[in-house]
Parts: C-alpha cells; sequence; structure tokens
C-alpha cells in the first residue's frame, strides 16, 4: 500500500546558513519545551556541519553536501515525532511528577488519588469491578519465552481469539522472535500484561499494550490504542468552580462572564490536566490531549485512557469538595450554637440594664421632686449634685441599653442569613441555580436603635405592614427621631430611606429590611451638661407621666428657674 | 554500478546495544557514533539521525549515559568567534550494566539460532 509522507522541507542554498535556516524550521515542529528543542538543535547542528564538513572531502559543492546532509536525516515529521517521544518523561518520573503536584492540590486528593496512582494500573486494582472481573484471570508464567511465544500462551489459555497487530509491535522494535527477557512464576495474566508494558517501554520507549474485552485481546502498541480511542467528551465541572468561587459568593452572578469564575474554571482545568498524563497534554507541549473551557464544561479530546484519568481525578477533586464543603458547613452551625448562646446571654443582660435605667430614672425624676421641695438652698444644692451623678448613671445605662439591643439585632441579623444561604445551597452540589446571596426569605425585619423594645419581628403573614406600624409595634421611637431603611438586594444593602419625613410612615416594610432607628438627641450620643436643662427635662417627664399636673409642673420649672439663678449654677432662663 | 540498495536499519534492541558497545571504549559525540556504526560494519548498518538522538536521549533519561557539553571551532575561524556545541556521551556504571545484560541475552538469542540452524527443525508455530 502507498503511504503519503511529508518530505524534509527542501534547504534553501540561497541562504546565507542554510543548515541554520532548516534547524529553524525543523525545531518550530518539535512542540517541546523551549530548553528542549535547544539542545536538540544545537545537537543536530553539530551533526550536519559534521556531516557537511565529512562530504565535502568527497569533492561535492557546499549546496549538495547539505542538501545531502539534510537528506540523511529522513522525514522531517516522523524525525519530529522520534526527538518527542523520545523526549516525553519516563513513567516513573510522570508518577513522581504528578505526586508532588498533589501537595499544591490539597490534603484530600493527595490521599485519594494515591490510592488511585500509586500502583499501575491503577483502575484495575482500585475498581470493585476491575477486581472481581480478574478474579479469574488465567494464570501465565514465562521462562525465556519470545513474544510469539507469549502470545500463543495467552491464546491457548484463554478463551477468547488473540489479534496482535505485528506491523505496529514491529515499529517499536517487537518481532515474533524478539525475546522478551522476562522469567515470572505464573501470575495472573493482568500483571503480566502491566510487566509486558513496562519492559516495552524501558526498552524501546514505548510500551506494548493489552486490552482486553468479553471478545477478544488485542495486542498493539500504546500509541496505536491512542489513536483509534481518541474522542471528545464533555464534563460538567460547575460545582468545582463554585467552589473555588467560594460558596454563595457575588462571583456567582452573571457566572460564566466574570474573570473569578473563569479564573476558578481554568484553575480545575489546570488540575485536571496536572492529574492526568500532565506532559501528554497541548498545554505542557503534549500533543495528545487538549481540552476547552465553554461556561462550565470542559471539552476534552483525547484517548480512552486519557479520559479515564481525567474522570478519576474528577471523582477525586468532587470528594474533596463535598468535604470542604461539609467542614464548611459543620463551621457554620457551629457559629450558630454560639451565637444563640451570645444572644441568650445578651438578651438577660438587656433585662437587667433595662430594669436598671427604669430604676435610674424613676429616682432621677422623684429627687427633681424631692429637690422641688426642699426646704433650703443646702439641701437643695446637695440633692441637686446627687441628681447629677443619678443622671450620669442613668445615661451610662441608657446607652449600655442602646449598645446590647444592637449586638443582639446584629446577631439575630447573622443568624438569619446564614440560614437563608444554607437553604439555598444543595448539601452535595452546587447545580442549582442560586438565590441572591443576602435575600432573607423568611419574613423577618430587623429593628434597632433608639425604640423600647428593638429586635426582629416577623411580618404578618397576610397584610402589608408600614414604617409607622413597625415602630409603633416596637415601642413607638422618641419624637423628631430619624429612621433609616436599609433593604438587601443583589448589590448588598441598599439605603431606600434616609431620615424621618412626613412621608416616611407610607413606607411598606418588606422582609429582610434592617430599620435604625435614631432619637434626635440621644442620650447615647451626648448626655445634656445643663443641670437646669435636665431638671427640666425631667419636670416635663413627670408632666407626661401625668403624676404632676401642668399648674404644678408650672409652678417647679419656675422653681428650678429660681433656684439656679440663686446658686449661681449655670442655665439657660 | 554504485551500491544503491537499502541499508538494514538496526531495530531499537540492537541499536541500543551497538551504542552502548561503541561507548564502552571512550565517550564520542552523536555524529562519530553514526560514523563509526557505518565503518565498523562496512557500510551494513544504518543508524540514522532520527533513530540515533532519540536513541541516545532515551539512554541518558535512564543513566545509561552521562553527558558533556563543548564547545566547537570551525576550522580558520577568528580566535574570539563563537562555535558550535557538541554533545559528548559516556558511558555510566548502570549503562555498563546495562551493556553486559545486552550481551548476554543477544548471545542467548544467536546460540538459539544457532541451534536451530544446526539442529533438527523445532515443531509449533509462532502466533
Amino acid at each position: 500500500m502507498m503511504k503519503t509522507r511529508t518530505r524534509t522541507p527542501s534547504v534553501d542554498p540561497s541562504a546565507r546558513d542554510p543548515i541554520g535556516s532548516w534547524l529553524d524550521v525543523f525545531v518550530g515542529l518539535l512542540d517541546l519545551p523551549r530548553e528542549q528543542k535547544k539542545t536538540i538543535r544545537d545537537e543536530l547542528d553539530d551533526h550536519l556541519r559534521s556531516r557537511v564538513d565529512d562530504l565535502l572531502i568527497t569533492g561535492i559543492t557546499e549546496s549538495e553536501a547539505t542538501q545531502r546532509a539534510v537528506g540523511e536525516l529522513g522525514e522531517t515529521a516522523e524525525l519530529a515525532r522520534s526527538f518527542r517521544a523520545a523526549a516525553q518523561p519516563h513513567q516513573t518520573r510522570r508518577l513522581i511528577m504528578t505526586a508532588s503536584l498533589f501537595t499544591v492540590i490539597g490534603a484530600g486528593i493527595v490521599l485519594g488519588t494515591a490510592t488511585l496512582t500509586g500502583i499501575q494500573p491503577a483502575a484495575q486494582q482500585s475498581h470493585p469491578i476491575a477486581a472481581a472481573a480478574h478474579a479469574d484471570a488465567p494464570l501465565i508464567a514465562i521462562r525465556g519465552e519470545t513474544y510469539a511465544g507469549l502470545f500463543q500462551l495467552m491464546r491457548a489459555q484463554s478463551d477468547r481469539p488473540v489479534l496482535v497487530h505485528w506491523d505496529r509491535l514491529e515499529e517499536i522494535g517487537v518481532n515474533p522472535d524478539t525475546p522478551i527477557g522476562l522469567d515470572v512464576d505464573p501470575l495472573p495474566s493482568y500483571v503480566v500484561h502491566r510487566l509486558l508494558r513496562e519492559v516495552t517501554e524501558n526498552a524501546a520507549g514505548e510500551p506494548l499494550d493489552v486490552h482486553v474485552s468479553d471478545e477478544l485481546i488485542e495486542v498493539s502498541t500504546r500509541s496505536h490504542f491512542d489513536k483509534r480511542t481518541r474522542e471528545m467528551r464533555s464534563y460538567d465541572v460547575r460545582e468545582l468552580v463554585e467552589l473555588r468561587c467560594g460558596i454563595g459568593a457575588d462571583a456567582l452572578v452573571g457566572r460564566g462572564e466574570s474573570s473569578e469564575w473563569r479564573g476558578a474554571a481554568e484553575g480545575v482545568y489546570e488540575s485536571i490536566v496536572m492529574l492526568a498524563e500532565p506532559d501528554l497534554w497541548a498545554e505542557t507541549g503534549g500533543d495528545l490531549a487538549r481540552g476547552q473551557l465553554i461556561g462550565a464544561t470542559l471539552m476534552i479530546d483525547a484517548p480512552a485512557r486519557i479520559h479515564e484519568r481525567v474522570e478519576a481525578a474528577l471523582a477525586v477533586m468532587r470528594e474533596d469538595a463535598d468535604r470542604t464543603r461539609r467542614l464548611a458547613r459543620q463551621q457554620v452551625e457551629h457559629g450558630d450554637i454560639e451565637r444563640h448562646k451570645r444572644i441568650k446571654e445578651a438578651r438577660a443582660e438587656l433585662d437587667e440594664l433595662a430594669a436598671r435605667y427604669a430604676h435610674l430614672r424613676a429616682r432621677c425624676d422623684r429627687m427633681v421632686f424631692e429637690h422641688d421641695g426642699a426646704p433650703n438652698v443646702d439641701i437643695a444644692q446637695t440633692l441637686m449634685a446627687e441628681l447629677t451623678v443619678l443622671e450620669v448613671e442613668r445615661d451610662l445605662a441608657q446607652r449600655r441599653v442602646h449598645r446590647v439591643s444592637g449586638l443582639i439585632v446584629d446577631l439575630e441579623s447573622e443568624l438569619q442569613k446564614f440560614s437563608s444561604q444554607r437553604a439555598h445551597t444543595p448539601a452535595t452540589s452546587g447545580r442549582g441555580a442560586s438565590a441572591p446571596a443576602q435575600a432573607d426569605l423568611t419574613g423577618n425585619v430587623y429593628v434597632r436603635g433608639d425604640v423600647a423594645r428593638p429586635g426582629v419581628y416577623q411580618l404578618p403573614g397576610t397584610g402589608e405592614l408600614d414604617l409607622a406600624r413597625l415602630i409603633s409595634a416596637v415601642g413607638g421611637a422618641p419624637a423628631g427621631s430619624s429612621v433609616k431603611l436599609e433593604r438587601p438586594g443583589h448589590l448588598g444593602f441598599e439605603s431606600l430611606a434616609g431620615t424621618l419625613a412626613s412621608d416616611m410612615p407610607s413606607f411598606t416594610v418588606e422582609s429582610g429590611d434592617l430599620v435604625t432607628v435614631t432619637a434626635p438627641e440621644s442620650p447615647a450620643a451626648s448626655p445634656n451638661p445643663d443641670p437646669l436643662a435636665r431638671r427640666l427635662e425631667s419636670i416635663d417627664r413627670l408632666a407626661e407621666s401625668g403624676r404632676i399636673d401642668a399648674d404644678r409642673a408650672a409652678t417647679m420649672r419656675e422653681r428650678a428657674r429660681a433656684q439656679t439663678e440663686r446658686a449661681g449654677l449655670p442655665g439657660k432662663p | 554500478m554504485p551500491d544503491t540498495a537499502p541499508k538494514p536499519a538496526l531495530k531499537q534492541d540492537q541499536a541500543e546495544l551497538v551504542v552502548l558497545a561503541l561507548l564502552r571504549d571512550e565517550p564520542k559525540y552523536g555524529y562519530a557514533i553514526s560514523r563509526e556504526v557505518q565503518a565498523r560494519s562496512d557500510g551494513a548498518f544504518r543508524l540514522t539521525p532520527g533513530a540515533l538522538y532519540p536513541l541516545l536521549t532515551r539512554l541518558e533519561k535512564q543513566g545509561f549515559v552521562l553527558t558533556q557539553w563543548e564547545e566547537v571551532k570551525a576550522q580558520g575561524a577568528e580566535p574570539d568567534a563563537g562555535g558550535r556545541r557538541r554533545k559528548w556521551y559516556r558511558l555510566s556504571a548502570k549503562g555498563t550494566r546495562r551493556l553486559d545484560q545486552r550481551i548476554e541475552a543477544h548471545r542467548t538469542f544467536t546460540r538459539l539460532i544457532d541451534g536451530f540452524i544446526e539442529g533438527p527443525a523445532p515443531r509449533g508455530a509462532t502466533a
């Protein structure tokens, strides 16, 4: 049969350095790392120039000598293929290289893949179905056998025909009468196949492969099987990419387009290449396998044995991803327990502080009343001094109430947020579409700040709730308070309302809203330093609570002002 | 009339044996090995660069040969002119053991073949 072959590129005699020009073309075909290309180029350069020197002695011209020397190299494509095959790392080195790369990928993958690749053939030894299939494998002993003898033995001990591609085997120097150079006691046939691979790879640089199916035992070179079994397969790597992006990360929005997503997907692809015979991929200078990422789908064009490794690598990576996800979930759950505990403690503290604040406030009011009825200036001044101390204590208590209530709201908000995320994160797979990360679908609103009862409130199941009713439901806010309403959106919390305005109450509260109320002159911000003003505030509160009537309140205000003037204390008229 | 008949190419294992044997005595570079194969076989064997250099690469990677680079200058070149690089190969201890194994295997093979030639014809056929 005629074969169509590519001839060596002709040497250009008009070139200034025809050998250099030819070598430039040749190394361009090598598809090897630059350093290896340079080594090959230098060695061939020395060979060609030495050959030309020898040929010149015979009396031919330099141009003719160069043409002949280059022609002796043989077909360029074949030559390049030989150099590429020789430059590929030895199997053992590949395993070591792969093992060292595992440390980069992670401990889970280290353990998983070591099981898969520690001893070859990995799939045959670790796969339970394969192991069962080998349980009744015939035993074969080799004593001074030739290859033909071995294959005849295999045929005799098997109930299937044996097809030997001698034409392929001869390409790697294996002939029917070639001694195997292997003496072994009876061993299961799959072990003999493995030994054959190692022996031929050591001797010829390329392993002989034995493919066993139900119908046939077939023997040929690995490259022959690689060529025949090469096909395109697609792999879904979405969950691995999502894990790299971070569960619930904003990068999930617009997936496939963001650079973060793209980077994560390429990272996954890189890991697969490194775990599945890395030196055979186009990315590393090989020519047996290549891949292309399309969104979250990885298309790989490679021989079947590479696909097996890709599947094994993906299985290990997915297992590791599941483990990571489980660990993250456990940590969140542990965090929930801590948050619940802290909320409980904070609530107890809040109750205590609220009681103390109420007590101090009542004492202050009573003292104002006593001060108002003091029989003389000295007693009034003593009472005033005590009142000042009490009021400071009262203000501090109020400030702590605010702080603790804010803490409770924050903790409950965190709890709700993580609970919502878990509800929308699949237990073992991230393949489903994810809801906006911070959306609260539980029907809760959060109220904090200067209100009587800050906390998390459930929205009514049927009707709508506006802001005014909500404020009222949480015990009301001091007159003139500002109210800020923040609403979770795709881009985080969006502030929908600023300072409280007259139209604020028309706002409808929605699930997940965060309402912050700030009193106009919050004691938490700055306690009033003016004793007279504080007295007047206390009198106002007494009047508002109905404990004194309006006339009595007016009288008390007059007296307070008069006493302050007499005592020379600062105060506004 | 010139001899235009194609020269037999050495098979992989034979080529390895020949190259290791050539390196046993002294270090050599690629072209010298190629030339010596042809010279010592009276032109009967052909070890093309396409077979020789990949084989040397493999032997080096397997630790059977050790290498060293040398700069070679063309005749009549200026003293400060750069030369080309030449790669020298020499046999390692591991390579010497490999050579011994190869020789033994070859002798066994030859002895067996001789047995066929000299003795009665064997029974059985190859697969």
